[in-house]
C-alpha cells in the first residue's frame, strides 16, 4: 500500500544534495574522456607498430611516423594525472554527499528527535517509558 | 514519477530488511576479504617481478640484447613483460572488491534503518511506515555490479594480452627488434602495445562506476534520515 510522501515537517534538503551530482558527473566524464583519448592512442600505437623497429628508429624529423611516436610518448604524461583529477572529483562528490548526510542527521532527524521524543514519551505509558 | 525518484511510503507489517539488504549484510565480509587477498597477492607478485628485473638489469645491455642471450634472461623478461600487462588490472579488481564491500555495508545500514524504524513506530503504537526505495536505492547496486563487471572484463582481456606478450617476449630482444613488417611477431607487438594503451584507463572507468554507486548509496541513507525526521514529527503530532 502506497501513502503520500510528505516532507512538510522537515527543512528542505541540504545544498550538498544539489552539488554532489555535479561533482560526480564531472569526475565520471573526465575518466570516460581519458578512456576516449586512450582509444585514439591505441590506434596510433597500432599504426606505429606496423613498422619494423629499424624504420621506427630511423624516422626522420617531420615524418608522421616520428610525430605519432611523439604522441605515444607525450599523451600518457598528461592523461594519467587528468584521469586522477576525475577520480578526485568523484571522491569529492562522495565527501559532499556525506556532508549533506551529516547536516540531515543534525537538522532533519536530530532536531525532530529533540523536539518530538519528550512529547512522545509523555504520551506513552510509564511501563513503556521505563523500557521494561 | 515523483514517487519513483524520491520514494513514496508504504506500511510494513514486519521489521525486516529487504532481500538485497539481507544479502548485503552477508556479502560485505567475503568481498572485503577477497579484495584484501588480491591486493596482497599483487604485492607478492610485484616483489617477484622486482627481483626478476633486478637480475635482468644485473647484466650488460650487450648480453641482454644479444641474439644468443641466455635462456634465463629471456625467461625473466618474458615474466616481467607479461605480468606488466595484467597485474594493474588485477590490483584494481582488488580495490574494486573492497569498494564493493563498502557499498554492501551502506546497503546493510539501510536495512538496519528500515527494520529499526518499523520497531520504533510499533513501540509507540503507530502505523509502521517506511520509505519505498527512491531511484538512488535502485541504481546504486546496478552501478556497483556494472563497475565490478568492467574490472572483471578488463582482467580477462588483460590476461589474453598477457598471454600474447608471453609469446612475444619469449624471443630474444634481437629477434623482437628484427621483426619484419607483416610478420606475426611484429603484429603481436602492435597488439600488446595498442591494447595496453586503452586497458589502462578502462579499468579506472570500472572504479569510477563503483564510486558513483557509493555516492548514490550515501544519498539513499540521507533520504532515509530525512524520512525518519519527518515521521518522528508526525508521530509526535499524533499522525
Amino acid at each position: 500500500m502506497s501513502i503520500e510522501h510528505r516532507t512538510d515537517l522537515i527543512p528542505s534538503p541540504p545544498i550538498q544534495t544539489t552539488i554532489y551530482p555535479l561533482l560526480i558527473a564531472a569526475g565520471f566524464a573526465i575518466v570516460v574522456s581519458a578512456l576516449g583519448i586512450a582509444v585514439v592512442l591505441a590506434t596510433v600505437a597500432n599504426d606505429v607498430f606496423n613498422n619494423a623497429k629499424e624504420a621506427r628508429d630511423a624516422a626522420a624529423v617531420g615524418t608522421s611516423l616520428l610525430a605519432r611516436q611523439g604522441d605515444l610518448a607525450t599523451f600518457p604524461l598528461w592523461v594519467q594525472p587528468f584521469k586522477f583529477v576525475g577520480l578526485t572529483l568523484l571522491i569529492s562528490g562522495i565527501f559532499t554527499v556525506f556532508w549533506g548526510l551529516l547536516r540531515s542527521l543534525r537538522e532533519a532527524r536530530g532536531a525532530a528527535m529533540v523536539e518530538s521524543i519528550p512529547v512522545l514519551l509523555k504520551g506513552s505509558s510509564p511501563r513503556e517509558t521505563e523500557g521494561s | 514519477m515523483r514517487e519513483m525518484i524520491f520514494g513514496g511510503r508504504a506500511v510494513l507489517t514486519e521489521a525486516q530488511p529487504t532481500g538485497m539488504q539481507k544479502m548485503a549484510g552477508m556479502m560485505w565480509a567475503p568481498m572485503l576479504l577477497m579484495g584484501l587477498m588480491i591486493v596482497f597477492a599483487s604485492l607478492g607478485l610485484s616483489v617477484v617481478k622486482a627481483n626478476f628485473a633486478s637480475d635482468y638489469f644485473g647484466v650488460t645491455k650487450a648480453v641482454r640484447e644479444a641474439a644468443d642471450a641466455p635462456a634465463y634472461l629471456i625467461d625473466k623478461r618474458q615474466f616481467i613483460e607479461s605480468v606488466n600487462v595484467w597485474l594493474p588490472g588485477f590490483q584494481l579488481l582488488g580495490i574494486g572488491l573492497i569498494l564493493s564491500a563498502i557499498t554492501f555495508s551502506l546497503a546493510n545500514i539501510l536495512g538496519v534503518f528500515r527494520a529499526g524504524g518499523v520497531q520504533i513506530q510499533k513501540a509507540f503504537g503507530a502505523e509502521p511506515q517506511t520509505i519505498t526505495p527512491p531511484i538512488t536505492a535502485k541504481l546504486f547496486p546496478m552501478f556497483m555490479m556494472m563497475g565490478l563487471m568492467i574490472l572483471i572484463v578488463n582482467l580477462i582481456i588483460a590476461g589474453i594480452i598477457g598471454a600474447i606478450a608471453w609469446d612475444v617476449y619469449g624471443n630474444s630482444v634481437a629477434e623482437i627488434n628484427a621483426a619484419a613488417p607483416g610478420s606475426s611477431l611484429l603484429g603481436d607487438q602492435g597488439t600488446v602495445n595498442s591494447y595496453k594503451a586503452w586497458l589502462e584507463p578502462f579499468k579506472f572507468v570500472g572504479l569510477a562506476t563503483i564510486l558513483v554507486g557509493i555516492s548514490l548509496a550515501v544519498h539513499t541513507i540521507l533520504q532515509v534520515i530525512r524520512f525518519q525526521g519527518q515521521r518522528i514529527r508526525e508521530l509526535a503530532a499524533g499522525n
